[in-house]
């Protein structure tokens, strides 16, 4: 629909001159939260939405081409996403602010999106401080007539959605795995997905997300007494987007392996204001705050660790410090608990193949190993 | 008749076969490389295998074993698993720990370095408990020595027994190819003598290893090394220095990968008996780029005798599709 509106110049850009007050607003692929961004949009600016192009090679080469080589990988593929929504029309871009380098991505891809010409508004939601002022003031500047009381409205359905989703994805890590009729989980997520998308108010929110809540316990599952759990944490994008990781909880399911991958928006939202108790709660290895999750990182290891999980995946883009940190101290936790950590890191490149040997190795040396210590006891 | 297992290991660089009995006891062994053409040095491999397993003059077995299950490792292990008609297709990791174990039962630590990936192995009471493995990069394995070596103008073999000669090996940087062959360049223009560059190379792989697959790892006793480099006395030495711990090279180090599918395969449940007729047979691959999206999935088509076998590299049905077009 947008494309009408839009041509192409001679060099592929899209201008939208004959349509200049339109503002089609596009989320980048984080996961499965674009569907906040897009409530944000329509609902306190009332702006058109459109979802985001799929992730693929493509998006990756241009984001890689069009960023800095030593930033971060999820910089070069929400920039890749931004690129290829404003091929398609889009000109109203959102970034989550906050977290590390994260909390720049914004400023500088408005700068690259201004020198190809595209048309672009990047709405930078969060600051560093843990409170709603920045996504308020910056709603307001592009819609003089919110009041904060709509505001509050709407900012209280997408945390309600946000909670609701991500506790129904934590259950359907945990079980899907072991769901006697094959995609049982994953179509009735999507259903909630799909359905919750329309509500209205946090209360109407609420009910869809217990409805669901219901369906996905309902479904009959062969869970062993000790399934073979895995712990997967690290810097959140690449925790969260499947695009980006070689789609790896899906490889590990798929391998009947109950996934614990404590990290997701909610987690990200409320540990902002909970370093103090993250560090509370590391056992000792991290005495002061070092930054971004890494706190968080080391708290739920050493949480996963003390529950007996039988391995750990620690994951993190190119360049990440912060889990770089994070690293050193969790060769530390995996020595004194015994329990492995297996740490990948995962750029640009779209060769599966070796990631699926290593994960492949890893799910053999901790099955073997939960076979010896069966005999043995 | 009494049952066999075979083995086979297909490398970047070597392609490695064994036949072993129901006691682990090696019946047959093969070693090639693989130059590129997978199919071919597999081909190759099983032509020599099926003589000392099927031929009847000195050697050869005269048909004595049927081997009831095959088994795949190594970076072409998928094909040749189809290939093949394999049972057992293993990742290198468990293949060379489970290997290994046969041999060396109370061994500690694998360190293993091939042509183009490093990897370290922890076991302990015979049970793999920790292992890492280089990431993207293949800074000090052998195609880093093998290209520093024609730099010299030296032939791989003679890489070693010079580097012993040498009593003050050169400080070369350990953590990038690249620092390292602009490092090698300078050490050979202000005079260092040769044998002191290559002993300096063969200490810069250990150091490389040691500080990035090695990182954090409680390297015990007994050691096993294996893989292409442990080959290279001059780097068994430096191991040996660095760890203060004695090194163990077995002279069959190099199929262990080999040797650890075909114990896997023995402990399957189900046979599927293996034809050494497919040295015969006619396989073919076709690359195929799928134009379905831009994703633009690179996929695989495998053709035995003309017939569509298998096919992969896609992420999605769209690429399945392509794939039963093709076969159609």
């Amino acid at each position: 629909m947008s494309q009408k509106l839009s041509h192409h110049d001679h060099n592929g850009r899209t201008h939208s001159k004959d349509n200049h007050e339109r503002k089609i607003a596009c989320t980048p692929t984080i996961g499965d939260y674009a569907l906040l961004g897009d409530i944000l949009m329509e609902r306190l600016l009332g702006y058109e939405t459109m979802p985001c192009p799929p992730l693929t090679k493509r998006t990756l080469e241009l984001g890689a081409q069009n960023s800095p080589d030593m930033i971060c990988t999820p910089f070069k593929i929400t920039l890749g996403n931004h690129i290829e929504a404003a091929q398609a029309g889009a000109n109203v871009f959102i970034m989550p602010g906050a977290g590390c380098r994260l909390g720049f991505y914004d400023i500088l891809q408005k700068q690259i999106l201004d020198d190809l010409g595209y048309p672009n508004d990047i709405i930078s939601l969060f600051d560093y401080i843990p409170t709603t002022k920045r996504l308020f003031t910056a709603m307001q500047e592009r819609n003089p007539e919110l009041t904060q009381q709509q505001f509050d409205e709407v900012f209280a359905l997408i945390i309600q959605i946000t909670v609701d989703m991500d506790g129904l994805a934590d259950y359907l890590r945990h079980n899907r795995a072991f769901e006697l009729e094959a995609g049982q989980f994953e179509s009735n997520y999507q259903a909630y997905l799909s359905e919750v998308k329309l509500a209205q108010t946090a209360g109407e929110a609420a009910d869809i997300g217990k409805k669901y809540d219901k369906l996905l316990r309902a479904i009959p599952v062969d869970k062993p007494q000790r399934p073979i759990r895995i712990g997967i944490l690290g810097e959140i994008y690449v925790v969260v987007e499947p695009f980006s990781n070689a789609n790896l909880e899906q490889w590990l399911m798929d391998r009947a392996v109950e996934i614990d991958r404590p990290f997701d928006l909610t987690r990200m939202a409320i540990g902002i204001f909970n370093n103090e108790q993250q560090i509370a709660e590391s056992g000792g290895y991290v005495n002061y705050n070092i930054g971004s999750t890494a706190n968080d990182v080391i708290a739920q290891t050493h949480r996963m660790m003390k529950e007996g999980v039988d391995g750990v995946i620690h994951i993190k883009p190119a360049s990440c410090s912060p889990e770089i940190t994070a690293m050193t101290i969790l060769q530390n936790m995996s020595q004194d608990f015994g329990i492995p950590v297996m740490y990948l890191t995962f750029d640009t490149e779209t060769g599966e193949a070796g990631v699926h040997t290593r994960l492949e190795a890893f799910l053999d040396m901790i099955t073997m190993k939960r076979q010896s210590a069966d005999r043995a006891a | 008749m009494k049952k066999a297992y075979l083995g086979v290991d297909i490398g970047s660089i070597s392609t490695k076969g064994v036949v072993i009995d129901e006691n682990n006891q090696v019946l047959a062994s093969s070693y090639l490389w693989t130059q590129g053409n997978p199919i071919d040095a597999v081909k190759r491999v099983v032509g020599e295998l099926d003589q000392t397993m099927n031929g009847a003059g000195a050697g050869g077995l005269a048909g004595q074993y049927t081997i009831v299950n095959s088994g795949t490792t190594g970076s072409a292990r998928k094909l040749i698993g189809l290939v093949l008609g394999s049972r057992v297709v293993k990742n290198e990791i468990t293949a060379h720990a489970v290997g290994t174990l046969s041999v060396v039962p109370d061994v500690q630590t694998i360190l293993e370095i091939g042509g183009q990936d490093s990897k370290i192995i922890l076991i302990n009471n015979g049970v793999v408990m920790d292992y890492a493995m280089n990431t993207i990069c293949a800074a000090g394995t052998g195609s880093f020595l093998s290209s520093q070596a024609k730099r010299l103008d030296l032939e791989l073999e003679d890489f070693a027994a010079l580097a012993l000669r040498s009593e003050n090996p050169a400080k070369i940087a350990a953590r990038c190819t690249v620092f390292a062959e602009s490092d090698l360049v300078h050490k050979a223009q202000i005079g260092h003598s040769k044998e002191d560059i290559v002993a300096g190379l063969c200490r810069a792989v250990v150091l490389n290893y040691l500080n990035n697959v090695g990182k954090g790892k409680q390297i015990k006793g007994p050691v096993v090394f294996q893989g292409g480099m442990s080959k290279n006395a001059a780097v068994v030495k430096e191991f040996e220095r660095e760890l203060g711990l004695p090194v163990h090279v077995d002279p069959h180090g190099h199929l262990m990968g080999a040797l650890g599918v075909a114990v896997l395969c023995k402990n399957e449940v189900q046979e599927s008996a293996f034809d050494f007729n497919i040295t015969n047979l006619e396989f073919e691959t076709r690359g195929l780029e799928c134009a379905g999206c831009p994703n633009s999935c690179e996929m695989i088509c495998v053709y035995r005798e003309g017939q569509l076998l298998d096919a992969w590299g896609n992420k999605c049905d769209i690429g399945a599709s392509l794939t039963s077009a093709q076969a159609a």
